[in-house]
């Protein structure tokens, strides 16, 4: 356990509370709060282990493994990954899309998110019209929303441009432009994606007690140190979920890259999981697959035990 | 707890295991779908036997045809059933994959020339050879030769065709009737070629369009007397002087003479047909298969031509595609007779009245032609046959033509030297056909 | 009610006039969704500037009514995602309760094996997971839609940080008034928690309804499919039908609006038992 940071800092909250319990009298009430623990796990976990646990433990045990999937898979040791960081240059390309991709999608989107959520905190009238219009993108199903975007990126006829048009700018042919490609899946995922951290944002913001704002406002404080010294502390584990959750998933970029580019043009738009995803399925090599997704795994896990880490001096759970 | 912990792991981890061996143990441990010996498919043969078919469609009206198709199999032995199952295209093959690796695989599985070997040399698909000699009715050598050679692995029939086609140019006639351009025939070079698309190059309309693959770019390679491997399937040619010609020819085409409409959707693997539906492009290439499309949704006049002509023997290649037997079904016998009414004459027949695909049997060509409410210049087709060969591909085909069609978008997209990437794709590629030898040399 | 100063009127002219743009800028796909759909099939590129084609094709939906078993995916996508969004929000509730609030050993160790598992892309679990559902006989069936679907670690997060943001007082003074673990659960938690457990269901709902590539892998006949599937139908060999998918995604995405607007008035219960806050 020594290697995993503590989850959060909230066993200091209880001190209080821990101080007044007998030695005696807390060893069995952690007998019962465990059993409870065990019991509120139990539904959840069971489908979690059987579903989720154990195709991804094979996932790993496949990485060692050469498994063209239609013949019987080979061990091979560490040869998938030694092949992996020596003699494919195609992974380095993909891991530098993808943290070119994760770079820019996940700042501009919890900004983004983060500014609606406030805005349509502050207005009183047709919230909820706002708010659906805002959360309408996360309605759409991918493959429906990444036409629709084809369509508007067509550089002659296509929305985009058009609007571009509107204020003097010639717009590029983003879809088959090695330049722009990526960029033009970026702002389709912003668009795609912003109404669901708002959401998350608008929900934490809503969980806040009143009496809180309450007792600032007859302190004299102004909007800006009601949001710095009570929104955003008390918004900060929404806010952490909402970072670790869009990080993780936007390392695992696939299903718009894969329906409006196809990785191209010229691998610009390739990334790590469209590269399993092809090794995979249409190469048949799916331990090497393994390998790649297992990489994957150790970059996103370090990140984030690194926000776990770093969470400690500004996530506040009270 | 922690004790609980780790045996919740050991578990998991035996789970696990006992997957593994399983699916990599093939047909020695039958699930619930595959396995069962021949002994008990035997004994069950006056049963009622229910075959499954996967396919895929790309509309209801296909999905109708094939669904006729299978119910002229319960017609003639009333104990088969064949439960039709369909997806598009590239959600087919996802699909395929996923349930040969799990050994659920459908009865008849459909399989295109292109990715044959891919599935035959991992065992995947039953050599047909033993059903055809006891059939002697059912007339393979009324299929097309050249389509029968490109769906079979070592010698041996793997797929029964149903299409075929070589590659041929699609015209749009009423763009060249409006600029008043003579229509493309046989006897079209290269540069007359440039010249009809230089002279439809007008009103926002282009002369060609093309997609950014290694398909399109055979025929011309071909056309020029050069190669993209060796005939052994050892060694890229891809590189090599008349390749690379005919790559930079198609490079100014788009470049220079600025008459390839610029691709602004490369991950729309129909783009350029959607294009030239559209009317908005002269020329394009395409294979007959393409027929019944081009008549329900272009909205002008059209025919074909055969692919210009340069210094090569061969312009244009052959691929189709057919049905086949997964060798771990248990009713092989029932799933060969189903292929043989859905691949006997009859069954071509009816294909043909559709006018969907060019028939690979050779009696129903005339129904086929007369299925045609526009009719194309069908001669063209069988001149087109003449002076095409199979496209040769290899056991790791799918990953190779990726890797050339990303290389090669530095050129269509890019404008890149052509010869720096060209050499390029030869230092991935001979890795690539060293893989596929020992692939080979391991499966026999 | 006394009357706004006029500083506070511009801003808010200011505010809601920003918001429109943005909004406005949200929309327009759905616009442009709404209009190709609308487009007669051979104006599809010749007149796609042009907002509106020759004449409005609203036999486009019909088509795409009729392109695909419409109603069939619908009844199957509805079933297949209301039970797992159930299921997701009952489970994964209690799951994060446990982790929030009690302690017992192991609890942070499994909690970090729920959360390493979201880091690896189903592209290499959905082979393993369709053998086990094959194992299990499971394959083409609503268990395999929804199960491996329904226990994700994701919900488990998000309700625990929800959790953790809800003051212990009243937990404890429920508990010293007598009221069990359980009880403290059902009848403190999950009251205050509204707003996130609707969160939670939207956001389950949604990714159900939406979920492509393991209904698709693990679905063989019509009777089982599901909408998002059927709608890359339209995506075919030899052409996509663009109208006809956008009549059809317009047809799609219609349930999931109603869910979330029906969802959205427990987003505004959960903000008065609570308290407003958020200025």
């Amino acid at each position: 356990m020594s290697v995993l940071p503590d989850i959060d800092n909230r066993e200091a909250n209880r001190v209080g509370m821990m101080k007044l319990t007998s030695q005696k009298r807390r060893r069995k009430k952690w007998n019962s709060e465990a059993l409870a623990g065990y019991l509120f796990l139990t539904p959840n976990i069971i489908g979690f282990l059987s579903f989720t646990a154990v195709p991804v433990l094979v996932s790993l045990i496949l990485s060692f493994y050469d498994w063209e999937m239609l013949i019987p898979p080979i061990f091979v040791g560490l040869e998938n990954f030694k092949n992996l960081f020596l003699n494919d240059p195609l992974f380095y390309q993909v891991i530098k899309n993808t943290l070119y991709y994760v770079g820019v999608y996940v700042p501009f989107n919890i900004v983004a998110a983060m500014i609606l959520a406030l805005w349509l905190c502050s207005i009183t009238k047709g919230v909820a019209i706002y708010r659906t219009l805002f959360f309408l993108p996360v309605l759409a199903p991918t493959v429906a929303a990444a036409f629709i975007w084809k369509y508007m990126f067509e550089p002659n006829i296509g929305f985009v441009n058009t609007f571009l048009g509107w204020f003097g700018i010639a717009g590029p042919n983003w879809l088959g432009d090695t330049k722009y490609a990526m960029l033009a899946i970026i702002i389709m995922s912003v668009w795609k994606m912003v109404g669901y951290n708002m959401v998350i944002f608008i929900a934490g913001i809503h969980s806040i007690p009143a009496s809180l704002y309450e007792a600032a406002k007859i302190d004299g404080a102004n909007s800006w140190n009601r949001f710095v010294y009570i929104t955003l502390p008390m918004l900060s584990p929404a806010l952490f979920f909402a970072v670790v959750m869009t990080i993780i998933t936007s390392f695992q970029v696939f299903d718009q890259a894969y329906i409006m580019t196809a990785g191209g043009p010229a691998n610009a738009t390739n990334t790590i999981v469209m590269y399993i995803y092809e090794s995979g399925f249409q190469f048949f090599k799916m331990g090497y697959a393994s390998s790649i997704a297992w990489v994957l795994f150790g970059v996103i896990f370090t990140v984030t035990m690194i926000q776990m880490k770093v969470q400690k001096k500004w996530v506040n759970y009270d | 707890m922690k004790k609980l912990w780790k045996k919740v792991s050991a578990v998991s981890l035996a789970v696990s295991l006992s997957i593994l061996t399983a699916c990599g143990g093939g047909g020695s441990t039958p699930s619930n779908t595959s396995g069962g010996t021949t002994e008990q498919a035997q004994e069950k043969k006056a049963e009622q036997v229910q075959l499954r078919w996967m396919m895929w469609t790309g509309s209801d009206e296909e999905k109708k045809v094939w669904e006729t198709l299978a119910a002229k199999v319960t017609e003639k032995y009333p104990e088969i059933t064949v439960k039709f199952e369909t997806d598009s295209f590239p959600n087919y093959w996802d699909k395929l994959q996923t349930q040969v690796a799990s050994g659920s695989a459908p009865d008849i599985i459909s399989m295109q020339s292109l990715r044959m070997p891919t599935f035959a040399t991992r065992g995947a698909l039953e050599p047909l050879n033993p059903f055809i000699e006891k059939s002697p009715e059912f007339k393979i050598e009324n299929f097309d030769g050249s389509i029968l050679e490109a769906l079979s692995w070592d010698g041996k029939v793997m797929a029964i065709p149903y299409d075929l086609g070589p590659y041929i140019l699609y015209y749009n006639k009423d763009l060249f009737d409006k600029y008043g351009v003579p229509y493309p025939d046989e006897n079209m070079d290269w540069a007359g070629f440039l010249e009809k698309a230089k002279a439809t190059t007008q009103d926002g309309n282009y002369g060609f369009v093309m997609r950014n693959v290694i398909d399109q770019v055979v025929p011309w390679i071909w056309a020029n007397g050069g190669n993209y491997m060796n005939e052994e399937k050892t060694k890229s040619m891809i590189h090599e002087k008349e390749a690379a010609e005919a790559i930079q020819f198609l490079s100014d085409l788009m470049h220079k003479h600025k008459v390839t409409m610029p691709i602004t959707d490369p991950g729309n693997d129909t783009f350029y047909r959607e294009q030239f539906y559209a009317g908005k492009v002269a020329m394009y290439l395409d294979g007959p298969w393409n027929f019944g499309n081009v008549r329900a949704k272009a909205n002008f006049k059209w025919d074909i031509a055969t692919i210009p002509q340069g210094k090569g023997e061969i312009n244009s290649w052959v691929a189709g595609s057919g049905f086949g037997i997964n060798p771990k079904s248990k009713h092989k016998e029932e799933a060969w007779k189903a292929i043989s009414v859905m691949m006997g004459e009859e069954g071509f027949e009816y294909l043909a009245t559709t006018g969907r695909a060019f028939p690979a049997r050779s009696t129903a060509i005339e129904t086929f032609k007369k299925a045609d409410e526009r009719p194309a210049n069908m001669e063209d087709v069988s001149k087109a046959a003449l002076k095409a060969k199979p496209f040769a591909v290899t056991t790791n085909w799918q990953e190779t033509q990726l890797m050339i069609n990303r290389e090669l978008d530095k050129v269509w997209f890019n404008n890149a030297p052509v010869q720096e990437v060209l050499d390029n794709i030869q230092k991935q590629m001979d890795p690539l056909l060293d893989k596929h030898q020992k692939t080979l040399s391991s499966s026999k | 009610m006394r009357p706004k100063s006029t500083k506070k009127r511009i801003i808010q002219v200011i505010s809601y006039t920003g918001l429109s743009f943005l909004a406005f800028l949200m929309v327009v796909p759905f616009i442009v969704m709404i209009t190709t759909a609308l487009k007669p099939e051979n104006e599809l590129f010749s007149h796609a500037g042009s907002w509106m084609g020759t004449y409005l094709a609203w036999e486009n939906f019909t088509y795409a009514w009729n392109y695909i078993p419409f109603g069939k995916f619908f009844i199957n996508s509805i079933f297949v995602s209301l039970s797992v969004t159930f299921l997701e929000v009952l489970t994964s509730s209690l799951a994060a309760y446990a982790f929030a609030r009690l302690r017992f050993p192991g609890r942070d160790l499994l909690f970090y094996l729920y959360l390493g598992t979201l880091m690896i892309p189903a592209q290499v679990t959905i082979v393993p997971q369709f053998i086990l559902m094959n194992q299990f006989g499971w394959v083409d069936s609503y268990q395999a839609l929804i199960l491996p679907a329904a226990f994700t670690a994701f919900g488990t997060f998000l309700l625990r940080q929800f959790f953790l943001t809800v003051p212990f007082e009243l937990e404890e003074s429920a508990r010293i008034d007598g009221c069990s673990r359980f009880g403290t659960y059902f009848r403190i938690m999950l009251p205050l928690s509204k707003p996130a457990l609707a969160t939670l269901g939207v956001f389950a709902f949604v990714t159900q309804w939406n979920a492509f590539f393991w209904p698709l892998v693990i679905t063989n006949t019509e009777d089982m499919k599901v909408l998002s599937v059927g709608l890359k139908m339209f995506q075919g060999i030899y052409g996509t039908e663009w109208h006809l998918m956008m009549a059809a995604s317009a047809i799609v995405i219609i349930p999931s609006m109603i869910v979330f607007g029906f969802l959205q008035r427990y987003l505004v219960e959960g903000i008065q038992l609570t308290g407003m806050g958020g200025r």
